[in-house]
């Protein structure tokens, strides 16, 4: 079976794209969200395998969002998307249980090859 | 029979409906004016409630979001958070989210309110940190309007925004007991009117057969009607568990409580005027009959006391049990204490029972010396508990073993509206005694009843009771006239030998005594009214009520007559203690 992903973004662009990369890709895209809130509550719904969250998001950051699912219990794997430079960011989704990180910008290989890594 | 958990739930659901209605409106008053004071000082206290309610049923959405909804509002109230336009959208619709989750306890709906939760959560970390630092730890956070017009546009899976507004409707409703009142006062008047018409139509047998439907149906409302004003006594006795508790560490004794009985069903009215008294008893019960830990053990009793609030039904009346397992009442310091104060000379103590003496504890004036202790000086008294009672035609019992413990029984009418009464003749009119009094109704011959002292006596059953012609009472112009010497003799001197009297005995304070009335009319349900000022210190009347045929009927009082005749004898008759 596919692995079902759900999207976190505050940009519909970027929502958008990664969307048709994973899709290309076999994944099957289970949801996608535009702010923290609804990506708790979607996460915590439907289970997916795993998340690419975006660590700027309107209503919090992305490290609200993952810390807020790990409490529940979620056991997605979680990809945090960060702005370059944010180091203390990516150390601390990283002890929050977040799997891995990319950095902003980043190509479809390199999103492609993060997502892999973790998942095989 | 509902479980008290479902009876739990269901208070919880009105109420919380109830606050939520409120937040609704407090939310909107908020929206006009985001500085309104009272509205955020009452969203405040509301979900403070609401939280507090919900965690102790254990409804966490409810009671999570609730909480941090009042972190938000404190924080307002302190000036911590200015209340923008978009903290105010988020709070608005946290409002919304926990009308939902109050709503998905019947339907079952799981409502996600996690994430709103979060966002909530961080506004007030966000406001908290950006306070005295000015500093964040994500400078590019964007206002939330940038995106969000876009948002929409997006082929988002959404699961739970826009949902249309449902407006809630609980199984319960909850009704002012004024109108309640109304409605029973409007069926006792229906009633009336009933029994008015078939009197009418007189005692032609054809025609009353006619009426059986409308008595049919119009019985039945009025069970309704009383039914519907009834609420299960662990409403109340629940309650104890806080007052024992609290009684219990001021004296600094070790007392649980159990309750039993808890789904008999009473009058709303009742309980609510018993309520003072019942609190009354309970607390007296730890800090007079429970003993202290050492004393309890050297009796080779357990340590921690207990109390025990029962209900039974027996018959239409309730029954509610107050049980200690403590020291119990001495009869002999009960009797000591009665002379000392000159409530009854020592002869007189020397020759009431046991159980009478201990009705002595019901008297006013002698509590009265008791020392005040914290528990205590409530000004209600064992007096205004046995009033209480019987103002409503109920009885008080105490039964009591030295150093087994004490149980005092309030014997309660379950419902006011309704007294089964015995209407009798006396000097041409009718008048009524309630039911729960009387204990049967004999025929006597006058060579029967003795004269003894200035009272009468007669056999009944294995027993002598006292025996008293109303008439001779009702006749008086004043009721002083009773010590007189011969004046309970009256009608009994003027009758012939032979006659045949008819006796209604009654029962009450453990007395059984005959009323000898003219002629028994029926049995019959009434509706009492009590009596009007100033007719109010009328003392031998509790009240009047309107019969069929429009007559007014006056209700004998029977705890006053018996506590008239028995203080009287007691007083004067020199041959009870010869």
């Amino acid at each position: 079976m596919n692995k079902r992903v759900l999207i976190v973004d505050d940009s519909g662009y970027m929502r958008s794209k990664i969307q048709e990369v994973l899709t290309n890709e076999g994944f099957e895209v289970a949801g996608t969200a535009p702010n923290g809130e609804t990506a708790i509550d979607m996460a915590l719904e439907l289970k997916p395998d795993f998340i690419t969250l975006d660590n700027i998001l309107p209503d919090m950051t992305g490290l609200d969002v993952l810390k807020t699912i790990k409490e529940q219990g979620l056991e997605s794997v979680v990809i945090i998307i960060s702005a370059v430079g944010q180091q203390s960011t990516i150390n601390e989704g990283l002890e929050l249980g977040a799997s891995e990180y990319i950095t902003k910008p980043f190509s479809e290989e390199h999103l492609i090859r993060s997502i892999r890594k973790v998942l095989d | 029979m509902k479980s008290k958990e479902s009876e739990y739930k269901e208070l919880f659901l009105v109420e919380a409906l109830e606050n939520f209605e409120e937040l609704n409106k407090l939310f909107i008053d908020l929206e006009k004016e985001h500085s309104n004071k009272s509205a955020i000082n009452s969203i405040f206290r509301i979900t403070h409630t609401l939280k507090g309610n919900a965690m102790g049923m254990g409804f966490s959405g409810i009671a999570d979001l609730s909480h941090v909804m009042e972190d938000i509002m404190g924080a307002v109230k302190n000036g911590e958070i200015v209340l923008t336009r978009q903290i105010f959208e988020t709070l608005f619709k946290a409002n919304d989210k926990l009308g939902e989750l109050i709503n998905a306890i019947n339907t079952g709906k799981k409502v996600s309110y996690l994430g709103l939760k979060t966002k909530l959560a961080v506004i007030l970390r966000e406001a908290k940190e950006s306070e005295p630092a000015g500093q964040k730890d994500t400078p590019e956070v964007q206002p939330a309007q940038v995106e969000e017009g876009e948002e929409g546009a997006g082929t988002d899976v959404v699961i739970k925004d826009d949902v249309m507004p449902e407006i809630a409707f609980a199984d319960v409703i909850q009704i002012p007991v004024k109108k309640m009142d109304e409605l029973m006062n409007l069926v006792g008047q229906l009633i009336i009117e009933r029994d008015r018409l078939m009197a009418l139509s007189g005692n032609d047998g054809r025609r009353t057969s006619e009426f059986e439907s409308l008595q049919r149906i119009s019985s039945n409302l009025q069970f309704g009607i009383m039914n519907a004003r009834m609420v299960q006594m662990g409403f109340l006795f629940n309650k104890f568990h806080r007052i024992v508790r609290d009684a219990a560490a001021i004296e600094k004794k070790n007392v649980s409580l159990s309750l039993k009985g808890t789904e008999v069903e009473i009058d709303r009215n009742i309980l609510k005027t018993m309520s003072d008294s019942l609190i009354h008893l309970v607390r007296n019960a730890v800090s007079h009959g429970i003993e202290s830990a050492g004393t309890r053990k050297a009796a080779g009793k357990p340590e921690g006391g207990s109390i025990t609030l029962n209900a039974t039904y027996e018959k239409d009346r309730v029954n509610i049990m107050i049980s200690d397992d403590g020291k119990g009442i001495d009869a002999a310091i009960i009797r000591k204490k009665i002379v000392e104060k000159g409530m009854v000379t020592s002869e007189v103590a020397r020759a009431l029972s046991d159980e009478d003496v201990l009705m002595y504890v019901f008297e006013p004036g002698f509590s009265s010396a008791e020392k005040v202790t914290e528990i205590s000086g409530r000004g209600v008294g064992m007096d205004v508990v046995k009033r209480t009672v019987e103002s409503m035609g109920g009885q008080v019992k105490i039964e009591t073993e030295t150093g087994k413990g004490t149980t005092i029984t309030l014997m309660l009418p379950s419902s006011l509206a309704l007294k089964g009464a015995l209407l009798f003749e006396l000097d041409g009119q009718e008048y009524a005694i309630a039911l729960s009094y009387t204990e049967a109704v004999i025929s006597l011959k006058k060579n029967e009843i003795h004269k003894i002292g200035d009272g009468l006596m007669a056999q009944y059953l294995d027993s002598t009771i006292s025996i008293v012609f109303l008439k001779d009472l009702t006749r008086m112009e004043d009721l002083s006239e009773i010590s007189r010497k011969g004046a309970l003799h009256k009608t009994f001197s003027s009758i012939s030998e032979d006659e045949h009297l008819d006796v209604i005995i009654v029962s009450y304070s453990g007395k059984q005594t005959g009323i000898v009335i003219d002629r028994l009319l029926q049995r019959k349900e009434i509706i009492e009214k009590t009596l009007p000022k100033p007719l109010d210190k009328i003392k031998l009347l509790s009240g009047t009520t309107i019969l069929g045929n429009g007559n007014v009927c006056p209700v004998i009082d029977v705890t006053a007559v018996v506590d008239l005749l028995y203080k009287n004898v007691i007083k004067t008759d020199k041959t009870l203690v010869a």
